[in-house]
């Protein structure tokens, strides 16, 4: 797993809270390739970790889902519950909080 | 656009080669491995291609079987913390107080009713967690492939535990004579009727936590 892979990996559940903020419902396979679209192929959701969160997520209560067939297949949509709205607000600042000071520390310049 | 038949395919591996069990996780799983094999279809490949492709990217069956474990825990979890609620709202105040009123009326009663009567009643109460664990077996065996029977196969685990920590209590011997053998017969049965009584409000939790339907069901 590469650096921005784990860097990804643990700001997923905000991700996905932000593009569902945006998008009002999305499904697994869009979540993807919404984020390589946005980052440029930079960034890549991996299966693996994308379901086991968007799981999550629903468990928590913030997401809900809603079937439908599309194309002889079923697909399932993702979106924001009331408290996933709130949830996601929150966390988006926190993680802007995080980012901003993480900048701070990476532009420091060397003592003289 | 994929055929049924080339759908069939793609489930076909889903269920074979990653050992997808469960209906949910097979839909999204499915939708997705589609969706991939579709779009190297729309580059130029054929379907076997475009799907073996679209199969090493989904991570093969290993990486697919892990989203399936994981999300068998989330709602092993689920069912974890709701059942946790419900004991919470089980043992308030009135029950402890009750609980405690039914052992202190065991307690006064003992000495007043004839032995036979009370060992009789004793093996009565034994036997109603059994019932009610033997109802939550044949429930889980009438289910067959129904996903719900992994939901009260892990009660029924948990349940038992409790259960037997409950029976062991049974195998102690009376010791001692007369008032002695009195006295330990009355806390002896006391202690059992309140121990019961948290027993069965305990397995009542597990049909309550069962009737709420979990949504988890088999993809075969």
């Amino acid at each position: 797993m590469n650096s921005n892979q784990q860097l990804l990996k643990g700001s997923l559940s905000v991700i996905i809270l932000k593009l569902l903020e945006e998008q009002e419902r999305m499904y697994g396979y869009e979540i993807t390739q919404k984020v390589k679209a946005l980052t440029a192929g930079q960034m890549a959701i991996t299966e693996g970790a994308l379901y086991p969160a968007l799981h999550k997520l629903e468990a928590e209560g913030l997401l809900t889902t809603e079937t439908q067939v599309v194309e002889g297949r079923a697909r399932k949509y993702y979106s924001l519950t009331k408290d996933g709205h709130s949830e996601a607000v929150s966390r988006i600042s926190e993680l802007g909080i995080m980012l901003e000071n993480l900048q701070r520390l990476l532009t420091l310049k060397p003592a003289i | 656009m994929l055929t049924p038949h080339h759908l069939t395919i793609l489930r076909h591996d889903l269920r074979t080669l990653a050992h997808i069990e469960y209906e949910e996780v097979e839909n999204e799983l499915l939708d997705h491995y589609a969706t991939l094999t579709e779009q190297k279809m729309e580059a130029g490949q054929d379907f076997e291609h475009a799907s073996a492709y679209a199969w090493a990217e989904l991570g093969a069956g290993p990486g697919l079987n892990t989203i399936q474990r994981d999300y068998e825990k989330n709602i092993r979890k689920q069912v974890s913390s709701r059942h946790l609620e419900i004991l919470k709202s089980y043992f308030r105040w009135p029950t402890v107080v009750m609980t405690l009123l039914i052992g202190g009326l065991v307690h006064k009663m003992t000495p007043s009713i004839p032995v036979r009567f009370i060992l009789a009643g004793m093996h009565i109460t034994i036997l109603i967690p059994f019932v009610i664990m033997g109802i939550s077996y044949l429930k889980s065996q009438d289910l067959g492939n129904d996903s719900r029977k992994i939901t009260w196969t892990h009660l029924n685990a948990r349940a038992a535990f409790f259960v037997n920590i409950f029976q062991a209590s049974l195998s102690l011997q009376f010791q001692g004579d007369g008032s002695a053998k009195v006295l330990f017969f009355q806390n002896h049965a006391a202690i059992l009727s309140i121990v019961e009584s948290i027993v069965i409000i305990y397995l009542l939790s597990f049909l309550q936590l069962y009737r709420e339907n979990f949504s988890y069901k088999t993809a075969r």
